[in-house]
């Protein structure tokens, strides 16, 4: 049984209007306990509108959303179920904090699923935990705290629900380098440890191949692409033509084909370039 | 080249925290350079810029813009005529509902006359390539031209130098790359000074100038080249470098010296048929 899945799910905005765009035409795809899942594709590509159906905030037109092989609107229960059971997290999450202490702010998911006094203090301390910041925060106003910390805040409200699928668009926008390693490692170390899955929207193709274990890629609201990073990364070209961008290090790689040089184009990271390289290097020392 | 902002022993403190933000600050900006600022999130990168433009004025020292100090309060407007500033939100810099009555905003509130303004506009749409979106609403556009266009905003003041806070941090690859593109046109094109801050090294890799602030103070300043050297540094203050050259340097460990001039793939792969 998968967690979450999407049948054939329509969805037009400004329907009836001149303005009216597909935004999805029949997406279908199932999301696994316990996976990673990167989900990329330009502006207007569809997947924020995806997401938002994933746990409720929209309500498809055509098509069904089953969470746990249950569809999400067929009773007012089941609509709840999902409301906690899928946890959203949107872009710049930091601009919805709202409570004027970092508790409150983290406590009003828990609190609203109707949990007990000591559960949400449970819940808080342990969301809080789990992002990196120590009590010493609980009783500050989030809005004294740093962009990155507010973020983590924000991230810790949706955890504080023990979401089973944590939904995230463009977790590490805006962030320097070391606020998103630090905020990738704790998404990977929350999926982990607590078996959730997580669906992250990027536009970043290093921060997806660092993590995701499967990759989604969408454009002019299909699914084009399924697979895992290095099936669809090894198709570099054809990303770069949906208007999409290639990690770093398979520029260089598609760079040094280009100019004839005998490598693979499915390279992502440092590490796996370096090696791959200096096979390369050590195939020609050989035949030389 | 002549000395156009000039920061001299500045220091900066938001008046409800206790640590200093900008901390003895000495640095200068010099007319027609593209000057890239790095730093990670709470280095004091944006306060700077924030100080070159008299929105936010120095606690101790003083910042002087184009001849003007940014303490004069008097200074304001004239500064603000010299300087243009962009932001990282597409969607806050945006007052118009047609695309070139909001690049006309800032020399109506002018007094220019309508020929000169038209004129201005056309000129400020065409070089940002947002010309032929002149008649469009703003907000159907997407985040990369809706900073184009408020780039286009401060052309048509005439400004002689635009400083941007991370105008592409909320941007997708695309729109990064438009907006990448018509600053190095304006650069080239009409000589404009350009300080961009930013989180991307990558976009670091084609300015003239690199500077990396950490703490409130410049811990480097020069070259891409000279600066992007310093990698073991740059790390440990929270940046990183260009993944070319982290390759690169990879690879000399292990006896493969491509040099250290190999900041972009272009320049990693010509290095690469010398080994």
């Amino acid at each position: 049984m998968s967690v979450l899945s999407v049948k054939n799910l329509k969805y037009e905005y400004s329907k009836g209007t001149p303005f009216q765009i597909g935004a999805l035409k029949g997406v279908s795809v199932d999301f696994e306990y316990g996976e990673i899942v990167g989900v990329i594709g330009h502006t207007g590509s569809g997947k924020s509108t995806l997401l938002q159906h994933l746990n409720g905030l929209l309500k498809p037109e055509h098509g069904e959303i089953l969470f746990e092989d249950e569809n999400i609107w067929s009773s007012k229960e089941s609509v709840r179920r999902c409301r906690f059971g899928v946890g959203l997290c949107f872009q710049y999450p930091e601009h919805q904090l709202f409570e004027s202490t970092v508790f409150d702010d983290v406590a009003f998911g828990p609190k609203n699923m109707g949990l007990s006094e000591n559960e949400i203090k449970e819940r808080v301390l342990e969301a809080v935990k789990f992002v990196g910041l120590s009590e010493d925060y609980l009783q500050k106003s989030p809005f004294d705290l740093s962009g990155g910390e507010k973020r983590r805040v924000a991230i810790a409200g949706v955890i504080s629900m023990k979401p089973k699928v944590l939904v995230l668009d463009e977790p590490t926008a805006g962030l320097d380098p070391v606020g998103k390693n630090d905020l990738l490692d704790l998404i990977k170390f929350y999926n982990k440890s607590t078996g959730s899955t997580v669906i992250f929207v990027s536009h970043n193709m290093d921060d997806v191949a660092l993590i995701a274990d499967r990759v989604l890629v969408l454009s002019e609201g299909n699914i084009v692409m399924n697979g895992t990073v290095e099936a669809v990364y090894s198709r570099g070209e054809e990303l770069l033509e949906l208007g999409l961008d290639v990690p770093e290090i398979t520029r260089v790689f598609l760079k040094l084909r280009e100019k004839g040089f005998d490598v693979p184009s499915d390279v992502f990271t440092v590490q796996d370039g370096k090696d791959k390289l200096i096979e390369f290097l050590k195939r020609r020392g050989n035949n030389g | 080249m002549e000395k156009i902002i000039e920061f001299k022993n500045v220091s900066y403190k938001y008046s409800d925290e206790e640590s200093e933000v900008i901390n003895n600050l000495n640095i200068d900006f010099y007319s027609g350079q593209f000057t890239c600022v790095l730093g990670h999130n709470g280095s004091g990168k944006s306060t700077m810029a924030k100080l070159i433009n008299a929105i936010n004025y120095p606690s101790e020292g003083s910042v002087v813009s184009f001849g003007y100090n940014t303490s004069d309060e008097e200074n304001e407007i004239k500064i603000r005529q010299n300087i243009g500033m962009v932001f990282q939100n597409p969607d806050n810099q945006i007052v118009a509902t047609i695309v070139e009555d909001d690049v006309a905003f800032g020399p109506e509130n002018l007094g220019v006359p309508r020929d000169e303004i038209r004129k201005r506009v056309d000129e400020a749409l065409r070089i940002v390539d947002m010309y032929d979106y002149r008649l469009h609403e703003p907000h159907k556009l997407s985040g990369g031209q809706k900073q184009r266009v408020a780039i286009a905003g401060a052309i048509a003041m005439q400004t002689k130098c635009i400083v941007l806070d991370e105008p592409t941090a909320m941007l997708d690859p695309k729109g990064r790359k438009e907006v990448m593109n018509a600053l190095q046109r304006l650069k080239n094109e009409m000589g404009m000074t350009i300080i961009l801050v930013t989180h991307f090294m990558d976009e670091a890799v084609d300015a003239d100038r690199v500077v990396v602030m950490n703490d409130g103070v410049v811990c480097f300043d020069g070259t891409p080249q000279e600066v992007f050297a310093h990698t073991e540094e740059l790390k440990s203050i929270g940046l990183s470098v260009p993944k070319p050259l982290e390759l690169a340097l990879e690879l000399k460990k292990e006896g493969y010296d491509l040099g250290e001039a190999v900041l972009t793939e272009e320049e990693f792969s010509e290095a690469f048929k010398n080994l």
